[in-house]
């Protein structure tokens, strides 16, 4: 019964919850199954790291279980996890950065080409690398509000209202953030993106 | 916001990109993109960073494993709510164990008994001299432990003067 959760329609959300707040097991592997894949690609979205991103998510679940008693169901459950995801993941950036104030580079290479397509030629190769290396590079620089926005947006594909929900701001502050993280991604990256 | 020198603005175009428009508006900024091939190639830039961001969150999850992510995840959930007082149940005693813990229970009795018992009560501060006379009077005092003088005095005396009532100690 439980298992037919993980792919119900939208009413079985809340019995989903109803699950979660009595501590069942079965619900919290199928929110995990569920929901892993999307507070990963958040966190990585803020952290840039695929181990971090990983531990972030553990911590996450572990905080839907701490907090669930909390939940309202004024929003949706993954609203809520957006919020968590997001601030476990600022969290983690505070203390990164505390720690290791400019020491760290994560190996992450984002977008490289399959091998025998037109993309594998060494100059579009190159230009491939040297934008994913130089998109992150932005994205590391944005401040966090901006980042968070911009990464809800472009990740998740949330709308202006969804991320204001999320965030706790209003959709003119979320249009505002997101314009100003592309400029400067814009800016950072002239070099290949031509606009002109 | 909406036109600039006969294009569009950068935060228009942003806003048609995802959607955020107004149905007619929508359609306004799709029939001027027909015709204007400097706004397009805006929104194929804007296009550009758009995708990279989705590829390489795409990349970053297609090469992580999730398999044992649940199983982390409700460990560290048991972890949680296990009470410490059964914690404390499941750590078996053998004389391994204990031959240490009364070492360092001996040694932290020691150290109670030898360093951190009360000090004795210093009482109060005592009176080396005091002169007093019909107008003002003047009191010595020295502390017991630091040995500090200090220096009273008083002008309104009412009493016959006590001359070298202390001793100094």
């Amino acid at each position: 019964m439980v298992s037919n959760l993980l792919n119900g329609p939208h009413g079985d959300e809340k019995k989903l919850i109803d699950l979660l707040k009595q501590g069942d097991q079965d619900a919290y592997r199928i929110l995990v199954q569920k929901y892993q894949q999307m507070v990963f690609r958040i966190a990585f979205g803020m952290t840039l790291d695929r181990e971090e991103s990983l531990d972030i998510a553990q911590e996450v679940f572990l905080k839907v279980y701490q907090k669930i008693d909390t939940f309202e169901q004024k929003a949706a459950l993954s609203t809520w996890l957006h919020r968590i995801t997001v601030n476990q993941s600022l969290n983690w950036k505070r203390r990164w950065k505390r720690r290791f104030r400019g020491q760290h580079q994560p190996l992450e290479s984002s977008g490289v080409p399959e091998p025998g397509t037109e993309n594998q030629k060494p100059e579009r190769l190159y230009q491939h690398k040297e934008l994913g290396r130089m998109l992150q590079e932005g994205l590391r620089g944005l401040p966090e509000d901006a980042r968070a926005v911009f990464v809800l947006k472009e990740i998740e594909g949330l709308s202006y209202g969804e991320i204001a929900d999320t965030l706790g701001v209003k959709p003119g502050t979320v249009s505002s953030r997101l314009f100003y993280a592309r400029k400067r991604l814009r800016e950072q990256l002239r070099e290949y993106v031509d606009e002109t | 916001m909406w036109m600039k020198r006969d294009h569009c603005s950068l935060e228009l175009l942003d806003r048609y990109y995802d959607g955020e428009i107004s149905p007619d508006e929508s359609k306004a900024v799709a029939d001027h993109l027909d015709g204007c091939p400097a706004c397009r190639k805006r929104l194929g830039a804007r296009r550009v960073v758009s995708e990279s961001v989705r590829a390489a969150a795409d990349e970053a999850v297609s090469r992580t494993d999730f398999s044992l992510l649940d199983q982390k995840v409700l460990d560290r959930i048991d972890a949680y709510r296990t009470p410490f007082l059964s914690k404390l149940k499941n750590i078996r005693f053998s004389w391994r164990l204990y031959v240490p813990a009364s070492a360092i229970a001996a040694v932290l009795m020691v150290f109670f008994t030898l360093f951190l018992r009360q000090p004795a009560d210093l009482g109060p501060s005592a009176l080396i001299n005091s002169l007093a006379g019909k107008i003002s009077s003047v009191m010595i005092i020295e502390t017991p432990e630091s040995r500090h003088t200090i220096l009273w005095f008083s002008e309104e005396s009412a009493h016959t003067g006590e001359e070298n009532a202390g001793q100094k100690t």
